[in-house]
């Protein structure tokens, strides 16, 4: 009987922690650029996936009913709602960069004519209304409205409430109330529309993926049977009736050790070569070395292992025997994750947006003085801030198969544990810091003999012991 | 004042809301402690109150064995008073534990810490069924004295307890009466009446007393005052005794009965008293305000349950403009305020929220009563009762006093202990020692004081309060579960705090006041709502609470009665 034991956890504590980091990233750019400890992010989170509900369920959300015929069928009028919502809201989002002079195309890098920056942007709008419209019932098109709508909602806090609080020089502990505040209005505001009772999305069970139709919302199972002879890998499909085995795949022990070092070969050459070839000069690299020498050893051993694999039978006996339940849904999250922080890191690292925001969140007095717009800084913070909880938010929904009230509060003492674990200053501190509390959230609750109400204490203990040893978080900088 | 309250007096709902106001200052009082005076932002606070309630709970209880059906540690059978005790002391030490490694973290840190360690007590007290029957309710330890209920009743004790209720009551009243009346002499006719009434309804020797008290010093002496309740309540305790069961109803009328009436006109006082700079014309606009407030909603109380929904939907709307049109006066009025009147507007709004209470309790309980019955007579009765308050006029037992209102009066009672210790523990160097921490700890250390030894003694006390607080509620509900203890808790009374004035001890006992009235008021109105839209007011309530706390932070970081330094803004 093969059962799910610590790898499995291990891999479900990656999927929390990149939910975690999503949040946490922008609780992290708000807290130390715009100097909030945002309470109210949880709830941006919430926010988020309630919005998706409008694409995905409209017959059940509050002004959409009106439009619509059955849950999921929506009249002309609604599709005209939908497209002006995420149209609006996309242009909403430019407006609050810099006002009308933005929409004209002011942010842009060089200085367009303002019918040419008018015309780009209503395109873009559009783009993103019709993608909503034509993508309508999917969740993913629920993704991107939710995206938006959140991603205009985090700045409107901002000026409305938390700019008027700095400007009078505002403590943090200040700041912590207010954001208190926001958070209550924005909870249950949530609450007094929608209701208390839980909702979840409509997904359907397959979908078409390269052409075979693939069971999205069901697991695949990966069962290790390991033995002297070796690795067997044999994956079953739970999502067609009768479960059928997909693949068996059998892996001497040489084989395995080939694979291994065949990866660490390709990703320390990989390593060498880019160091070598960047010639001392490794910092102005988008990738860095270490990092590309790490995709491609994980790349390597992908394809490594699927190339030599032979196609055998069940051991009849084994030594240690596990299985991972992969969800489809539960990896594209992953790869949507990591496809936010890359895309973060280049922002970052090569655009000019990004240099600003790493000099603002250094020091703000300073990048004032060195003509760095931090009025726009800070809008692009939040901007970037409620883009990212609008995906978690979903992202969040769709893990915990629910729609509910409180869980970005439920979220929200995990992110900041995150946050502080991995300092504040620094975002890859974070991204590490929720893969931590993320594991330790997963992994400790099957490791410990403890029920599922423990699974957010777990990760303030892990908090807790980093604040006792380094107050300042792990990575540091936090501290005044 | 939905049907089914028809027949609970409001008098009762008041005692209710009273005790609960109580308890809540309580908790105010133990945050102040922390964060209005030591600038500790520990929103981990409800923790405490929940090790208080368990604590004493567990003490209280029978041993496991014999209580079927639940699992628990602990079961000493202990009495009450030494478990409470144990529930603060137990507390007062975790908070101090807990400070330990916390206190060194920055302000938003250590928030953030305590509030996480407050979610994993709660969690563990929810899930570890061996620790309290935890997630299932805890229950089956009674209340203390129950048996002697209600007042005056036969027996020894019963009569001791109840002598001993007339002995607290009077000597509060009179010294009250003493501190905030002067009543060294009285000129003018309107003050002769006030001292007649006072005398009269204090039976002659609380006010002889608090004559004399007065006239003694600046500020009264307790010992008159604590002679009248001695006497009151001895007499009481005789008459009791003596005469037969059947006379019972006549002794608690006057003893009790006229002390109800007692607190009315000192009320009345201490409104003039501290409303004492303002003309006739702001008590009339204070009036008025409370009179268009209460006018904003009758669209909604006449046709809000109506059976035809668009006629319901348009009362809300009507109710619901006639509001912002209402609030939006009052915003447009304060910028010109100074051309009406030379008193704060706050203050003012002051006067029109004891006005808006007073119509409720005296006028809009009766509107039902009249409008249904159509009896004159029955109002009138009801009237009677509302003036009575500290008895229930019950159709079998006749006029007791219950044990709600000997809860309510253990509730003061522990809340004006609290106060005492409070107020002495700021107004001595310790406390400003804390003030100097929470303004600027280098220099206090620079000073040569120990700021980590100031932090940690002031959560130990704030905590050990927030316990008694706990202990109370756990007399109050006779069972306690983990979700009673809910995180949003330490946000109410952080907005309790936060309205009333931070660093004001007064101030806690006004927010506690503030929020529990107003939530009173929304549950009166949400009875008016169509019923599709009743959990919605209650979500919204804590929409509105949420954005006070932002327009309060905003405008008045100091809070209505807070020191003017604020603690916030720097």
């Amino acid at each position: 009987m093969v059962t799910t034991g610590i790898p499995n956890a291990i891999v479900t504590g990656l999927v929390t922690g990149s939910i975690v980091a999503m949040g946490a990233i922008g609780l992290a750019l708000v807290y130390s650029i715009a100097e909030v400890p945002n309470f109210a992010h949880g709830e941006l989170l919430t926010l988020g996936a309630f919005m998706a509900l409008f694409v995905n369920k409209p017959g059940n959300t509050p002004i959409f009913s009106l439009v619509s015929t059955d849950v999921q069928a929506l009249t002309g009028v609604g599709l005209v709602l939908l497209f002006l919502l995420g149209a609006g809201c996309t242009l909403g989002i430019v407006y609050l960069i810099g006002g009308v002079r933005a929409l004209k195309g002011g942010w842009w890098p060089t200085e367009p004519p303002p019918l040419v920056g008018m015309v780009t942007h209503l395109i873009m709008a559009a783009i993103v209304g019709a993608i909503v419209v034509v993508g309508y019932p999917s969740i993913w098109a629920g993704l991107l409205l939710a995206t938006v709508i959140v991603g205009v909602v985090a700045p409107v806090t901002e000026r409305v409430v938390f700019r008027n609080f700095r400007e009078d020089g505002a403590s943090l502990a200040t700041m912590l109330i207010v954001a208190l505040g926001v958070s209550l209005i924005l909870r249950f505001g949530i609450q007094a529309i929608y209701g208390g009772a839980a909702r979840n999305y409509d997904l359907p069970p397959t979908q078409e993926i390269i052409g075979t139709e693939q069971y999205i919302t069901a697991a695949k199972f990966f069962d290790f049977y390991l033995s002297g002879n070796g690795v067997v890998l044999q994956i079953i499909d739970t999502g067609p009736p009768n479960n059928p085995v997909v693949s068996t795949a059998a892996y001497s022990w040489p084989i395995v050790a080939v694979v291994t070092v065949g990866a660490l070969v390709l990703a320390y050459g990989t390593y060498r070569l880019r160091k070598r070839a960047a010639g001392g000069f490794e910092a102005a690299l988008t990738l860095s070395p270490r990092i590309s020498g790490a995709i491609v050893g994980v790349i390597g051993f992908g394809v490594l292992w699927f190339l030599l694999g032979r196609p055998a039978a069940l051991p009849d006996s084994w030594g240690y025997a596990t299985r991972l339940r992969l969800f489809p849904i539960k990896t594209l999250i992953v790869l949507i994750a990591v496809l936010m922080f890359a895309t973060l890191h280049v922002l970052l690292q090569e655009t000019k947006l990004g240099t600003a925001m790493r000099a603002s969140s250094d020091n703000l007095d300073l990048a004032k003085v060195t003509g760095i717009n931090t009025a726009r800084v800070m809008m692009a913070t939040w901007i970037i801030a409620g883009l990212f909880a609008g995906i978690a938010g979903v992202m969040l929904a769709l893990t915990l198969s629910r729609v509910q009230v409180n869980m970005g509060f439920f979220l929200l003492l995990p992110m900041f544990a995150a946050v502080i674990l991995g300092g504040i200053r620094s975002i890859y501190g974070v991204i590490i810091g929720s893969f931590v509390v993320g594991l330790a959230m997963d992994v400790g609750f099957t490791v410990l003999p403890v029920g599922n109400q423990y699974r957010v204490p777990l990760a303030f203990v892990v908090l807790f012991i980093v604040l006792l040893v380094k107050p300042e978080g792990i990575v540091g900088g936090g501290g005044s | 004042m939905a049907e089914g309250e028809a027949k609970m007096a409001i008098s009762s709902s008041l005692v209710a809301l009273g005790t609960t106001i109580g308890i809540f200052a309580l908790l105010a009082i133990g945050m102040n402690i922390k964060f209005g005076y030591t600038g500790l932002l520990e929103i981990g606070h409800v923790a405490f109150y929940l090790l208080g309630a368990y604590v004493t709970a567990l003490l209280v209880l029978r041993p496991a064995g014999q209580n079927p059906g639940q699992i628990y540690i602990l079961g000493l059978n202990w009495p009450w008073i030494p478990a409470i005790i144990g529930g603060v002391f137990v507390a007062a030490v975790i908070g101090a534990l807990v400070a330990l490694p916390a206190i060194r973290l920055r302000e938003d840190y250590l928030a953030i810490t305590l509030l996480g360690m407050a979610f994993i007590v709660q969690q563990i007290f929810r899930s570890e069924r061996w620790l309290a029957n935890g997630p299932r309710a805890l229950a089956g330890f009674e209340r203390p004295l129950t048996d002697l209920f209600p007042l005056p009743g036969e027996g020894l004790l019963s009569v001791i307890t109840f002598g001993i209720i007339l002995f607290i009551l009077w000597t509060a009243g009179t010294y009250a009466m003493a501190a905030v009346g002067d009543i060294r002499s009285a000129r003018g006719l309107r003050e002769r009446i006030v001292h007649l009434l006072l005398a009269v309804f204090s039976l002659g020797i609380g006010y002889l007393l608090a004559r004399r008290a007065r006239r003694e010093g600046t500020s009264p002496n307790p010992r008159p005052a604590v002679f009248a309740g001695v006497v009151v309540g001895i007499v009481g305790m005789v008459l009791a005794f003596a005469t037969p069961s059947a006379l019972n109803d006549g002794v608690a009328l006057v003893t009790l009965g006229v002390f109800s009436v007692f607190t009315w006109v000192l009320g009345g006082v201490l409104y003039t008293t501290y409303y004492s700079e303002l003309t006739r014309r702001d008590h009339v606009y204070g009036v008025a305000a409370s009179l268009a407030f209460l006018a904003t909603f009758l669209p909604l109380v006449l046709f809000g349950k109506s059976s035809d929904p668009l006629l319901s939907i348009v009362a809300l709307l009507l109710t619901g403009v006639l509001l912002a049109t209402f609030f939006y006066g009052l915003y447009r009025l304060a910028g010109r305020w100074t051309d009406y009147s030379d008193v704060s507007m706050i203050r003012i709004i002051g006067v029109a929220a004891v006005w808006l209470f007073l119509l409720r309790y005296w006028i809009i309980s009766n509107l039902g009563v009249i409008t249904q019955t159509n009896g004159v007579v029955v109002a009138l009765g009801n009237t009677i009762q509302n003036l009575i308050w500290l008895l229930r006029f019950d159709q079998n037992l006749g006029v007791i006093f219950g044990y709600s209102r000997f809860f309510f009066v253990m509730v003061l009672l522990a809340l004006a202990f609290a106060y005492y210790i409070a107020e002495t523990t700021v107004t001595s160097p310790f406390g400003r020692v804390l003030k100097a921490v929470r303004e600027d700890e280098d220099v206090a250390t620079a000073l040569g004081k120990n700021a980590f030894s100031y932090k940690v003694q002031s959560m130990a006390l704030g905590s050990g309060i927030a316990a008694l607080a706990g202990g109370l509620t756990a007399i109050q509900f006779q069972s306690l579960t983990w979700s009673i203890f809910r995180v949003e808790i330490t946000f109410i009374v952080l907005l309790m705090v936060i309205i009333g004035g931070t660093a004001n001890n007064r101030g806690a006992i006004l927010g506690a006041a503030i929020y529990w009235g107003f939530a009173r008021g929304t549950t009166d109105i949400a009875a008016f709502f169509p019923s599709a839209a009743g959990s919605s007011i209650i979500a919204l309530r804590r929409v509105i609470i949420g954005a006070l706390l932002i327009i309060i932070l905003y405008y008045r970081p100091e809070g209505l009665w807070g020191e003017e330094s604020g603690v916030s803004i720097e």
